[in-house]
């Protein structure tokens, strides 16, 4: 551990909460008031991983699978049970202070911003937390404006924005001082497409011309193909993927699908090297397998069937992510190709 | 710490003072948030001062003395006790949403934890100014009192002085209790009935609600063993003269004795709240 190039490297990364949980039976509420049964729980299981500088990935899994957690101990909000974590060369959780001028964080619908002052305030505030010069402030102030205009809003109380606008105010505050490792959990929750794609451009710009790392959380797979070139899948608190969208595209049958309109019903649908997704006489959908292309099927479907259509379906990302965290993922690693 | 070369940016000098204490406006910001409490504090105040001047007033229409007080001396004392108790008013749970219950239970905690000033510091920081806005009123409220006659000044430059240290360690010992009470936060989860039940004990036993001196000797004996009469009966006791100044030392250094111990369990029980600290929600 300790590479310089690395922002972010975890290894072995463990946290287990005890849960108490509800005793059954007679006078159970009694019981569970005064003696509830404890039971430990790994939320995160072993995460080991690393994310360079100047890079922005996507930390992708179903709810529950221990991404927020393992972001809390990244920012050093929460101790780690076992193993290690350095981000920007610190033990967090151990150097809480010096930890906070590296990184900045957004919770999704938690705010950190005031809530019945106006947000140009708020933002004064934090910028005497963290101490950050007049010029400073006013600089990157006038930058995170530019992108994300906020001066059409910051004057007004937190409780009475959009929640587009509190976002926006939000990316500003966590990147107020200049920090180099950015945390991102689910930033677009319910904004529109236009705040969304406002947020993204943003997003892009502090990766590429100021050279921030960003650790994305997202339910979002548009955002995480149009940001992320890597992600890092977690199930079960244990990682299960880490590569490009592509790879796990490749890995999970990620392929596009062919949808065809037969001139007259088909009883029997049968494409070597493809498999049919669906059939319902008229229409069919086939998916190549193997080292089968999309072109093969295209032309063996026309040589077979009597065709009057064919349509090339791209992969849906959401489907692929559906397929991805149904695949009982808790079994074993997908690929761990980028592993620290 | 990586930093990050911005075009122009220039070397700045380093601050010795950080300016974090600038925190101490929220409170105020909060309040001018809501206009209304700028008209309803003062109101509030009024009419307490007033029902208490009322009770007082007929409670002595039959006698010159009980608890070993005269009427002036228990009216100033209740009177006071009530702009003392104002001065903790907001600190007792922000008005704005960064209290530490609210936090907690709605995992904003978090933010408190990732920033360059320890969650004590800004707690201290946010009490203080909450202090300051509720002190405002209080001063503000004396002069009234004192101007309508319905108290005497204090007893010469030394007993203004022994009276202005005094009740500022007590609202330290306030403070740190306070905070106590919301640090459980970290291990409750919801602290509404320890804070109701402390606040109410509070107010009971550091002499709000009644002069100590009326209180049973079995209350009078536990209140002075407890850390709460230091908050409001000590500071008006040497107000009012029931304690001669010539015991203030004593005094004074039994509310500095709570000060250094509850400081002391309020800083661990900070470490600890670190170490335990979880976040609701994902």
């Amino acid at each position: 551990m300790g590479d310089a190039d690395q922002a972010i490297v975890a290894k072995d990364l463990t946290k287990t909460f005890t849960i108490a949980r509800k005793h059954e039976g007679r006078f159970a509420a009694v019981r569970s008031l005064f003696d509830p049964i404890r039971e430990q729980r790994t939320v995160v299981d072993r995460l080991t991983m690393s994310v360079a500088r100047g890079e922005i990935v996507a930390l992708l899994g179903p709810n529950g699978a221990g991404k927020s957690t393992s972001i809390k101990m990244l920012t050093g909000i929460l101790t780690p049970t076992s193993g290690e974590v350095l981000v920007d060369g610190r033990v967090p959780h151990r150097d809480r202070i010096a930890n906070a001028h590296s990184i900045g964080a957004v919770f999704g619908q938690k705010t950190q911003l005031w809530w019945d002052i106006p947000a140009r305030q708020s933002l004064a505030l934090l910028r005497d937390i963290y101490d950050i010069p007049k010029s400073v402030y006013d600089r990157q102030l006038a930058e995170f404006d530019s992108i994300l205009e906020l001066s059409q809003f910051w004057d007004t109380p937190v409780r009475n924005m959009s929640l587009g606008q509190r976002v926006r105010c939000e990316m500003a505050g966590a990147m107020l001082h200049d920090p180099p490792i950015v945390f991102l959990d689910e930033p677009t929750i319910g904004m529109d497409v236009v705040v969304k794609e406002q947020t993204r451009e943003f997003l892009r710009y502090q990766v590429q011309e100021r050279g921030r790392t960003i650790v994305l959380t997202t339910h979002d797979m548009t955002e995480v193909a149009r940001l992320c070139e890597r992600v890092l899948l977690i199930n079960y608190g244990r990682l299960m993927f880490d590569g490009t969208l592509e790879q796990l595209k490749a890995e999970h049958g990620g392929k596009p699908h062919v949808n065809v309109t037969f001139a007259e019903p088909v009883s029997v649908v049968e494409v070597p090297g493809a498999r049919v997704v669906s059939h319902d006489g008229m229409r069919a959908a086939v998916a190549p397998d193997g080292v089968t292309t999309t072109e093969d099927v295209v032309r063996s479907l026309i040589s077979r069937f009597p065709v009057v259509n064919v349509a090339v379906e791209e992969t849906n990302l959401e489907d692929l992510m559906r397929d991805v965290y149904l695949a009982k993922l808790g079994e074993a690693p997908v690929s761990a190709s980028r592993q620290a | 710490m990586t930093s990050i070369a911005i075009p122009g940016a220039e070397p700045q000098p380093r601050r010795t003072v950080h300016r974090s204490w600038r925190l101490l406006r929220v409170g105020v910001l909060n309040e001018r948030a809501f206009r209304i409490r700028l008209v309803i504090a003062p109101l509030t105040l009024a009419v307490q001062l007033y029902l208490y001047d009322r009770l007082w007033t007929a409670v002595f229409s039959h006698t010159t003395k009980a608890g070993g007080l005269t009427l002036k001396q228990t009216l100033a004392y209740s009177l006071m006790a009530l702009l003392i108790a104002r001065i903790r008013w907001n600190a007792r749970g922000f008005p704005g949403r960064d209290s530490v219950a609210l936090s907690v239970r709605e995992g904003t905690i978090a933010y408190w934890f990732m920033r360059p000033i320890s969650p004590g510091r800004f707690y201290m920081w946010r009490q203080a100014g909450d202090m300051a806005y509720g002190a405002i009123w209080a001063v503000l409220g004396y002069v009234v009192i004192l101007s309508a006659g319905l108290i005497a000044p204090p007893h010469g430059v030394n007993g203004a002085v022994v009276f202005a240290v005094s009740l500022l360690l007590g609202q330290v010992v306030l403070y740190y209790l306070g905070a106590i009470v919301d640090i459980a936060m970290f291990w409750m989860l919801s602290n509404n009935g320890l804070a109701r039940m402390y606040y109410f004990v509070q107010d009971l036993l550091s002499g709000v609600f009644v002069p100590l001196p009326f209180m049973p000797a079995v209350m009078l004996t536990l209140a002075t063993w407890l850390p709460f009469s230091s908050g409001v009966n000590v500071p008006m006791s040497l107000y009012v003269g029931r304690i001669p100044l010539s015991h203030a030392p004593q005094q004074l250094a039994l509310q500095l004795f709570w000060c250094v111990v509850l400081g002391l369990v309020t800083k661990f029980l900070w470490s600890r709240a670190s170490r335990r600290v979880t976040v609701q929600g994902g």
